[in-house]
């Protein structure tokens, strides 16, 4: 089976501190997989440079068979995002929100399908929502 | 606006969703470059276009040439502050030392070409200032705009787009 994600000898360092130290996790499809560790541990490091969000500074990362800057991009569209410190734009209401990432990335979901027969209220901006 | 759209977003932490998307960093930067453009364009044909039934309500006689070559001067000294201002934003995580940089150039610019108007020691100062090039007056009354105005702010412009470009390339986005 393909690997999904394969991260090898993976290290980042922040100034004297070593945020991730030669990481290495293959993931194949169809697997779920829980990323645990204690604060500090290189988590949310490490899930930055799968999204290349930061780079590494040695080791390789590989998603979807796609490594590199300009290839990670484009794989990026088979992968969901979701980081607890994130935020949404503070004047875009929902819809907005998934016309524009439905766009960007090429699909039309049914989030505003089911938003409608959930009867919410997708025009409220996200800055009034509580 | 230059300082928003990237230092403030990395601040605000929305620079996460654009950064999830199958898109490539420097698309993401000429996006915004593009945004500026198209914002200053907008400005600038909006305010030179209205001149012309404020020109009739008034009855004065304009010359749409001289208006014309003040608007291109304009959008030229504008563009080159906004790319400078976005070479800092993609080199900054925080907007207030885009505005801090930004701003601390161009007070400096100004303070030196008011200073080399009144000391004539320091009269070659002048050509260190943006605001020495940006000469209105000679374009709305004589039409001129002088090749080294043009070649200075498109040369301004297209260092800090390109330095801003290789930077948000290549920098870590912590978000």
């Amino acid at each position: 089976m393909s690997n999904v994600l394969n991260i090898q000898n993976v290290t980042k360092q922040f100034g004297s501190k070593k945020a991730v130290n030669n990481i290495s996790i293959e993931l194949k499809s169809g697997e779920i997989y829980g990323f645990l560790g204690p604060n500090g541990a290189g988590k949310t490091t490490t899930i930055r440079m799968v999204m290349d969000f930061i780079r590494p500074d040695s080791g390789t990362i590989e998603l979807f068979g796609n490594s590199g800057p300009q290839s990670l991009a484009a794989a990026r569209k088979e992968v969901g995002f979701l980081s607890a410190e994130s935020a949404l734009y503070s004047d875009w209401n929902a819809r907005r929100h998934i016309k524009y990432l439905e766009s960007v990335r090429g699909v039309k979901t049914e989030a505003l399908k089911l938003a409608k027969r959930f009867n919410l209220d997708l025009g409220a901006p996200y800055k009034h929502l509580t | 606006m230059a300082g928003n759209s990237i230092a403030g977003e990395i601040e605000k932490a929305t620079m996460a969703i654009t950064l999830s998307l199958p898109l490539k960093r420097g698309k993401i930067y000429m996006s915004k470059a593009l945004s500026g453009l198209i914002a200053i364009g907008g400005f600038a044909a909006v305010t030179t276009l209205s001149l012309i039934p404020l020109s009739m309500i008034n009855n004065v006689s304009l010359n749409y040439g001289h208006v014309l070559k003040v608007s291109i001067l304009g959008i030229l000294f504008a563009l080159a502050i906004y790319f400078l201002a976005l070479m800092f934003s993609a080199i900054y995580s925080e907007k207030s030392k885009v505005y801090f940089w930004t701003g601390g150039i161009l007070v400096s610019m100004y303070v030196a070409n008011i200073v080399s108007g009144l000391v004539s020691s320091l009269k070659n100062f002048q050509y260190v200032s943006m605001f020495h090039y940006f000469a209105a007056d000679k374009a709305i009354t004589q039409g001129i705009i002088s090749l080294q105005s043009i070649a200075v702010f498109t040369g301004l412009s297209v260092a800090s787009l390109a330095i801003g470009y290789l930077v948000f390339i290549k920098r870590d986005i912590s978000v």
